[in-house]
């Protein structure tokens, strides 16, 4: 029996043919394929300005239009449909109609910002405003040079209260915006991180919340008892939560110089004396058996379900958590927030908290009506907006005073106001994951610390040679902290 | 050996006797320009247009240092390349895509092409050669898993391997259980529980990343092998057996050498996908797994392009896989390839 054409079959023949197309054409082809259709298309030609330009318009500027906006052109808006929905950008669109009856504002909503918008940037056609949000936001690095300050927003006064956008903003706000001095992203939603507990569970139980850590790890050992653990976590892509919980606990013993100097990369970073002991309290709760054994396997849906369901107490996150958890948590539940606990001599008050702004909005400097995009953020921005976002996702906007007491029936909310209100100015941030994307880095390291692997020192070693490469790589741009 | 010849010999003689026709032969109708135009034409200036420039376009973004935003870039030269040479994460994604290279197409093949011989001519050895009872069966239900979305296959192997409530611990308990029962009587204390968190424990999360890989490949493969089974003439494997060779002895020395292009073609397709991986990957272990234990290539570069904004780089690595790609193509092609002589 020969092999000639004639006796093959259908399918050897398909075989045979495909062997020696994919000899020529290399079917590896299709890994770089993913990154090759999108440059290089328009080239936007000479017309573009340059990033950092001011945002204020040609027009003429007033009392009622501080921005110089043509109201005669229209906006386009660009939204991140995620946890927050559109509804309130729709609003504030309408809003802006009725202010420039001219103008036609286009709010498009995507939970793809980065394959919708990288062609148009790429395109030189970017929208006047977008919202780089989720998993899938643009990176920062890539994106500074297109975008156009933002500081005459801050410096513009409210359109509908006293003084000027800045003055009414919650503490802190600006800071995940600022890029080397220049304001460029307007964060629209106020992010408290906090240690999230079923306020329920607490008072069936008697407990208090604990402040200090040694009432945490006091907590633990009474949980522990039951069975049941203080901490879940998902270390496949979540485990940097932790990390959050360690530097705030650092921030908290040492002031927020220790994670400005965190934030600009310093060759001691993490073997400052409150990371340190910050991690050092983790690698002690860890070594108890404090937290959830098998975390390391899976993936943040199922830990903050198994917190929801009661297997821990505690999970550190980000005031977005009572959405997120709607769909499995208990009923009555009454998910509530606390700061995380002190380490002893802290220099901040128990009551200082990790408070960030979240839901970034840029204004592209190429769109065909900048000023027009931050004049959209300007509305809003506005008492009515801002309280309208409130209401409609449970979740504070960075403009102060716009949450009644009850949190629009929401314990989470309510919490995160009266934690707003019980710190004043005691609030700190870090910025360097973000600006940096060093999300991955980091779970990397943590999952591998709160599974047992590593020990506190070596993750301190593994964060700080994280942040060393970046320093030492000339090929990214550096942003500088507290400026 | 005949027919294109008989075609070409009545062409001719068609030819010769009418000057007509002659004519026509040389300048093609337009009926046969239509015809290269669809059939060739056509899908050339797509495969162009498609496969081959952006492979092109790409080569030249590993030279530059576009961030996948800017409408301009520089020239960097070999920059990317030396940056990708120096970081050791990609190196670890490499070696764990080099695991996979050997680990899948060897283990997806061995056990497609027994259950191939099972359901040919593994049955009985009283009357014909035929597969073992309920072959059809068998081969319409290994079909399922392919049939089964890449993602969904993924989400549910994470319920398998869940350290809590999942499949797997759930049946190794059954057994710790059984196995205290004994051990009990014996006197002996209890072998503990079982709670791995296997996809998140570096030394099983490849393993058990490949294991979802391999099932859902080898009912595939076994229908690809069935079929080139099935065109072996019986009466070769009638008079193996008459030889007096048993199944092992036919299947291993009969039928595998008479399938083998196949075999080489499956083991291009399944070394390319080992190359690859995507979708199983960042769906079982978005990160890469603890410790990268499970990073490959294409999701570091992934991660690099999208996540760090670093899509000359990205593109860069994209044009070392396609190299490692073809070479593996190249080598498993011309070890497959019979010599001359045996033919």
């Amino acid at each position: 029996m020969g092999t000639s054409a004639d006796d093959m079959t259908p399918l050897e023949r398909i075989g045979a043919s495909r062997r020696h197309f994919l000899a020529i054409a290399g079917a590896g082809a299709g890994a770089s394929m993913l990154a090759a259709c999108a440059g290089g298309g328009g080239g936007g030609g000479g017309d573009e300005k340059e990033g950092g330009g001011s945002v204020t318009g040609e027009g003429e500027t007033s009392e009622e239009n501080p921005l110089g906006v043509d109201g005669t052109l229209p906006v386009h808006a660009v939204i991140f449909d995620g946890g927050y929905g559109t509804k309130y950008a729709e609003d504030a669109g309408a809003k802006y109609e009725e202010l420039y009856p001219e103008s036609k504002v286009t709010v498009d909503a995507t939970v793809n910002i980065q394959p919708d918008l990288q062609p148009q940037f790429a395109g030189g056609t970017p929208p006047d405003v977008f919202d780089n949000s989720g998993a899938q936001k643009l990176s920062i690095d890539g994106l500074i040079d297109q975008l156009a300050d933002l500081g005459d927003l801050l410096a513009a006064p409210m359109v509908d209260g006293e003084g000027t956008i800045e003055e009414n903003l919650l503490p802190g706000v600006t800071s995940p915006g600022m890029f080397d001095g220049t304001f460029l992203g307007m964060n629209y939603v106020y992010t408290v991180f906090a240690l999230w507990y079923s306020a329920k569970e607490f008072e069936e139980k008697g407990w208090t919340v604990p402040e200090t850590w040694d009432d945490l790890m006091t907590l633990g050992e009474e949980v522990k008892g039951e069975g049941r653990y203080l901490f879940s976590y998902g270390g496949q892509n979540a485990s940097n939560y932790y990390q959050e919980m360690a530097l705030s606990m650092a921030a908290k013993l040492g002031g927020p110089e220790v994670l400005t100097k965190i934030d600009n990369l310093e060759e001691d970073a993490f073997s400052q004396d409150a990371v340190v002991q910050a991690f050092d309290a983790m690698a002690a709760a860890v070594e108890a058996g404090y937290f959830e054994p098998g975390g390391e396997g899976i993936k943040h849906t199922d830990a903050q379900t198994n917190w929801v369901q009661g297997k821990s107490v505690f999970y550190p996150s980000g005031s977005w958590i009572e959405n997120e958890q709607a769909d499995v948590t208990p009923e009555g539940y009454a998910m509530t927030g606390a700061p995380v606990p002190s380490l002893p001599d802290s220099t901040m008050p128990y009551e200082a908290f990790h408070g960030t702004a979240a839901e970034q909005y840029f204004v592209p400097s190429g769109g065909e009506n900048p000023s027009g995009g931050a004049e959209f953020l300007r509305v809003m921005l506005s008492k009515e907006q801002a309280k309208n976002f409130a209401e409609l996702t449970k979740a504070p906007s960075v403009i102060k005073d716009t949450v009644p007491e009850d949190g629009f029936g929401s314990t989470a909310l309510a919490s995160v106001n009266a934690m707003i209100t019980a710190a004043g100015e005691n609030t700190f941030t870090y910025n360097f994951s973000d600006w940096y994307g060093l999300g991955a880095d980091s779970i990397t390291s943590w999952t591998k610390f709160l599974k047992g692997d590593i020990d506190s020192a070596t993750l301190a070693e593994e964060q700080q040679a994280m942040i060393d490469a970046v320093r030492e790589d000339d090929s990214i741009t550096k942003f500088k902290a507290g400026s | 050996m005949t027919s294109p010849d008989t075609f070409v010999g009545h062409d001719e003689a068609a030819a010769t006797t009418t000057p007509v026709v002659r004519r026509r032969r040389r300048r093609p109708s337009l009926e046969r320009m239509l015809f290269f135009l669809v059939f060739l034409g056509l899908p050339l200036v797509v495969y162009l247009m498609f496969v081959v420039s952006p492979f092109l376009q790409s080569f030249y973004y590993s030279l530059t240092n576009w961030s996948g935003l800017s409408p301009s870039m520089d020239f960097i030269g070999l920059e990317n390349y030396e940056r990708i040479f120096g970081d050791a994460v990609f190196w670890k994604s490499l070696r764990n895509n080099l695991i996979l290279l050997v680990l899948l197409p060897t283990i997806t093949i061995t056990l497609s092409f027994a259950l191939a011989v099972m359901v040919t001519i593994g049955g009985s050895t009283h009357g014909g050669v035929r597969g073992v009872r309920g072959a059809g069966f068998y081969r319409v239900i290994s079909f399922f898993p392919y049939a089964v979305p890449a993602v969904i296959t993924g989400i549910l192997f994470n319920f398998i391997y869940h350290p809590g409530g999942g499949l797997l611990n759930g049946f190794l308990n059954l057994v710790v259980g059984a196995v205290n029962a004994v051990i009990g009587l014996l006197g002996l204390g209890p072998v503990p529980e079982i709670h791995n968190a296997w996809l998140g424990d570096q030394r099983f999360a490849l393993a058990a990343v490949a294991f979802a890989m391999i099932w859902t490949f080898v009912g595939f493969y076994m229908v690809l092998f069935v079929a080139s089974i099935k065109s072996i003439p019986s009466e070769v494997l009638e008079a193996a057996r008459i030889d007096g060779a048993g199944r092992l002895r036919t299947a291993v020395q009969v039928v595998a050498p008479m399938v083998r292009d196949n075999i080489s073609t499956a083991v291009v397709y399944i070394g390319i996908f080992a190359l690859d991986a995507f979708t199983f990957i960042s769906v079982m272990t978005p990160n890469g797994g603890t410790g990268n234990s499970t990073k490959v290539v294409s999701l570091h570069l992934y991660q690099t392009a999208f996540r760090d904004g670093r899509f000359g780089e990205a593109s860069a690595m994209g044009v070392l896989m396609a190299i490692v790609t073809m070479l593996v193509a190249v080598v498993v092609i011309t070890v497959g390839r019979p010599r001359k002589d045996e033919r």
